[in-house]
């Protein structure tokens, strides 16, 4: 029995998996597992991240990270969310409708926007209303037509936390809308 | 077996079936009702939702390498329990039935024993006895067994041990708790059941309580069912590790359907918290939380009415889930038939109330089919 038990301590111990699985399930240091969306939204066309809309492209650039929609949008979940595009090889501008997670307790959300190696961004948004945020994808960041855009949130929090129900998900920002502009069109 | 015994035994088992046919035939009814269509494939078709298509993946296709995306939830097999797939595997493999038609044939099977395997828990209760098995056939949860779930299998293994335990067999209660280990994740803690018993055998027969660790110990049969109980757990825990390369990825994948750790209190407190509203959601959980709290109460009486082992296992088994949420507390309490045997235990001192109970099991049974067929989330 003791061997036996041991034996089952030593698995529990040593896992065998990959660093997503680790970082998902093991660490929870994520709760970004990719779905492999397929990336293909039309370009200079925008894409509403509201339940009704969801079969509209939603579905098609939300890798991972992200609540189901609701009416208005759909909210970020965890520290990371991820979105994924296919860009031309010349870059983009992804132009972003947000709402930050704010209370009085808690006034602000700072995130960062990586694609890969490359940090493009840092915004801060400072109250609930809707804003606009832009940021260029520079063509050194697309690889085989593709980007995939880390938001790693510094300041994501539970209504739990901030005293405003049980819900205990962490939460960040509500994404509208976005549209993906070609860089020709700036 | 003397020709009495196997008479009596025949004459139960036929009986039982009829119950269990009769049950069927009104479930079928129901949707017939409901859906104006005759077609026996389509009834098992619409049953089969929830945990049923997870169970038919592991049957047809095995566990999952790695976790799949559901919407915006990331799942895997791995939570659902190896022993009742491999079976159906097995009998479709060997039959050459639909997978439906196997599960249907195979759940319906577990249960009719296990109504057939569970007369001696009642002792003289005949009465209770025949209201347990109208109420677990025919009763709210008996649709249960008519689709891909394990619960008439953990019912059935549930009953085996406990039946053991009374007849003072501790190494057949060990090799059927090694089933149950690999039957559902709380399976396991049926081994705190056996220790209870061998604790309660100890006192009746004398025993002090400093001899009680010498005794287990030094007694063989009991050390070895010990031994063997986790064993089911075990193997599963060793190919999970071997497949995935995570033996405890069947824990680690319940956030996909929202579990997370926390108090009992604390889960129980969420949901009572929240404002009372009548929306269907609000009802569900409200349900499920009752589910847990009466299962609590009815492990108590259980201890009260001199089945303490069987009381202890329920009791544990709904403060282990409460653990990681209220999901699923309805099939959870479902499955815990010696709550059920608690109940019938009671009813069944009476005529009336025998009666009025059977009814009422009865009623219950087709409005939860109907709503199960119409998708509830009541008894997911």
């Amino acid at each position: 029995m003791a061997t036996g038990v041991v034996a089952v301590l030593v698995m529990i111990a040593t896992p065998r998996v990959s660093d997503d699985y680790r970082a998902f399930f093991l660490d929870r240091t994520t709760q970004c597992w990719p779905r492999n969306a397929s990336g293909s939204i039309e370009l200079g066309h925008e894409v509403s991240f509201r339940r009704d809309d969801e079969d509209a492209g939603a579905r098609n650039v939300l890798e991972c990270g992200w609540n189901s929609p609701i009416d208005n949008g759909t909210w970020s979940k965890g520290p990371e969310a991820r979105l994924k595009f296919k860009v031309p090889a010349e870059g983009a501008r992804l132009e972003m409708t947000l709402r930050p997670f704010v209370t009085e307790q808690h006034p602000q959300q700072r995130f960062q926007i990586w694609a890969g190696k490359w940090q493009l961004s840092r915004i801060v948004l400072m109250d609930d209303s809707l804003r606009q945020q832009s940021v260029n994808i520079p063509d050194l960041a697309v690889e085989n037509g593709e980007v995939v855009l880390s938001l790693r949130f510094e300041d994501s929090t539970s209504p739990r936390e901030q005293g405003l129900g049980n819900d205990r998900r962490d939460y960040a920002v509500q994404l509208e809308a976005l549209t993906l502009q070609p860089v020709e069109n700036e | 077996m003397s020709g009495e015994g196997s008479s009596h035994l025949l004459r139960r088992l036929l009986i039982v079936m009829a119950i269990a046919f009769a049950g069927m035939a009104l479930r079928y009814a129901v949707y017939l009702f409901a859906y104006r269509d005759a077609e026996v494939g389509r009834y098992l078709e619409t049953l089969c939702i929830w945990g049923c298509e997870w169970y038919s993946s592991i049957a047809e296709e095995g566990y999952d390498l790695t976790p799949r995306t559901q919407g915006y939830s990331v799942r895997a097999n791995w939570a659902f329990f190896p022993l009742f797939p491999m079976s159906l595997a097995a009998l479709k493999a060997v039959s050459g039935l639909p997978l439906l038609v196997t599960g249907f044939l195979l759940s319906n099977a577990y249960v009719i024993a296990a109504a057939v395997a569970a007369r001696p828990l009642f002792g003289d209760a005949s009465r209770a006895y025949w209201l347990f098995v109208v109420t677990l056939l025919a009763g709210p949860f008996a649709f249960l067994f008519s689709t891909l779930y394990s619960e008439g299998l953990f019912i059935l293994l549930t009953i085996l041990v406990l039946v053991a335990l009374r007849r003072g067999s501790y190494l057949g209660a060990g090799a059927m708790a090694a089933l149950l280990s690999a039957t559902r994740p709380t399976g396991v803690l049926i081994v705190f059941a056996i220790l209870a018993q061998v604790v309660i055998d100890h006192r009746r027969n004398g025993g002090s309580w400093r001899a009680l660790v010498p005794r287990i110990i030094t007694d063989p049969k009991v050390m070895v069912a010990f031994v063997v109980a986790p064993l089911g757990l075990f193997a599963y825990m060793a190919y999970l590790y071997m497949h995935v390369g995570d033996a405890l990825a069947f824990s680690h994948i319940q956030s996909g359907w929202g579990r997370a750790l926390d108090s009992p209190f604390t889960h129980l407190g969420d949901v009572f918290d929240r404002e009372l509203t009548v929306d269907y959601h609000t009802m569900v959980q409200y349900s499920w939380a009752w589910a847990a709290i009466t299962g609590l109460i009815l492990s108590v009486v259980l201890v009260l009415q001199r089945r303490a082992a069987a009381g202890l296992f329920c009791a544990l088994c709904i403060t282990v889930s409460l653990v990681t949420g209220i999901g699923s507390m309805m099939r959870f309490i479902a499955g815990l038939t010696p709550l059920g045997i608690a109940v019938a235990s009671i009813a069944g001192r009476w005529r009336a109330t025998t009666v009025l109970l059977a009814l009422l099991a009865i009623a219950s049974g087709l409005a939860l089919t109907l709503g199960r067929l119409n998708g509830s989330m009541l008894v997911m």
